[in-house]
């Protein structure tokens, strides 16, 4: 018996004994949150972390003004994969200033869906350039909104300067479906590159 | 009436009196390592409010990884990892998972990918 307040279901599977984690990312009111809640079994949770700025090298908190941390909202869902396996999913922000925040998340990530909205293009640019800094294999989903116009996969691949490996898929986040198919694409193409990797 | 969660009182405590003044833990432990509550039944009296939180959490078997654990005491993860390797170290608090490793193998990418087919 547990004392904390908690639901049923919320702990995992007492076989599960392996856990990786992918990262969906993009700019503020992408619709990483709405994609995660959709996908995740349980209901989104939030974590706030502290962070310091990215120049600053710290060992102790204590010694830190108040003026150089900030806090950011973590948000993350989780998917049973197999009675051994869970996959957790982490929407993480890409601005700049979340750098520290990054370090931790990217370690082991298996990769990360960058999600991209046809309006704001170029909100997206500081999101890759921290994908990349990361060496994380990513894969493209361009989250649908009502009334945008859609683009030929050709024209976004230009506009955002995708190696022609990338992935591209167009989604709607609202829908369970279609995230899920946005989330698989970005897997085959990790396996792929993992099978290639291996072979002689 | 149930007890105010810490982010709603909002954060009167800071981070740095939680852990005792450590920023950093020893023992790097992932963001989705999975924790669990050990057989140890040593008195929790000398615990923090924090940590007696996390072993609580982790009781009776119960699964949940460090972000899990972090959310639902309402604790940074940075934080909420500094006190579970001091829970470890005090073998009140066990890791089920192997350490996460960089490249994931085709093997685990595979049970990943079918996983994720089989639920469409």
């Amino acid at each position: 018996m547990h004392s904390a307040p908690v639901s049923d279901g919320m702990y995992l599977a007492p076989t599960v004994e392996r856990a990786v984690k992918i990262l969906v990312v993009g700019h503020f009111g992408v619709g990483k949150t709405t994609l995660v809640g959709g996908l995740s079994e349980i209901t989104p949770l939030r974590t706030e972390e502290v962070m310091t700025k990215p120049s600053e090298l710290v060992d102790d908190l204590s010694a830190l003004p108040d003026k150089t941390t900030t806090t950011v909202a973590l948000d993350f869902g989780r998917l049973t994969l197999t009675q051994q396996l869970v996959l957790y999913l982490f929407g993480a922000p890409g601005q700049d200033r979340f750098k520290g925040l990054w370090q931790d998340l990217a370690y082991g990530a298996l990769g990360a869906l960058v999600l991209a909205d046809t309006r704001a293009l170029q909100q997206s640019f500081e999101v890759f350039d921290r994908v990349e800094e990361y060496g994380l294999p990513y894969a493209v989903a361009v989250n649908h909104f009502t009334g945008s116009r859609r683009y030929d996969d050709e024209e976004v691949r230009e506009a955002l300067d995708l190696h022609p490996e990338t992935p591209l898929v167009t989604c709607d986040a609202r829908d369970v479906n279609s995230s899920s198919q946005a989330l698989i694409t970005l897997v085959e193409y990790l396996h792929n590159r993992a099978v290639q990797k291996e072979a002689p | 009436m149930t007890e105010p969660s810490r982010r709603r009182s909002g954060g009167l405590v800071r981070s740095y009196v939680i852990t005792g003044g450590r920023a950093r833990a020893g023992t790097p432990l992932d963001v989705v390592t999975l924790l669990l509550a050990t057989q140890n039944t040593r008195p929790l009296h000398h615990l923090t409010v924090e940590q007696r939180g996390i072993v609580d959490i982790c009781r009776g078997g119960a699964l949940l990884s460090l972000a899990e654990v972090a959310s639902h005491l309402g604790l940074p993860v940075s934080v909420t990892r500094v006190l579970v390797v001091d829970l470890i170290d005090a073998g009140l608090i066990a890791t089920r998972t192997a350490p996460v490793v960089q490249n994931a193998g085709p093997e685990l990418l595979k049970e990943v990918l079918d996983a994720l087919r089989a639920r469409l």
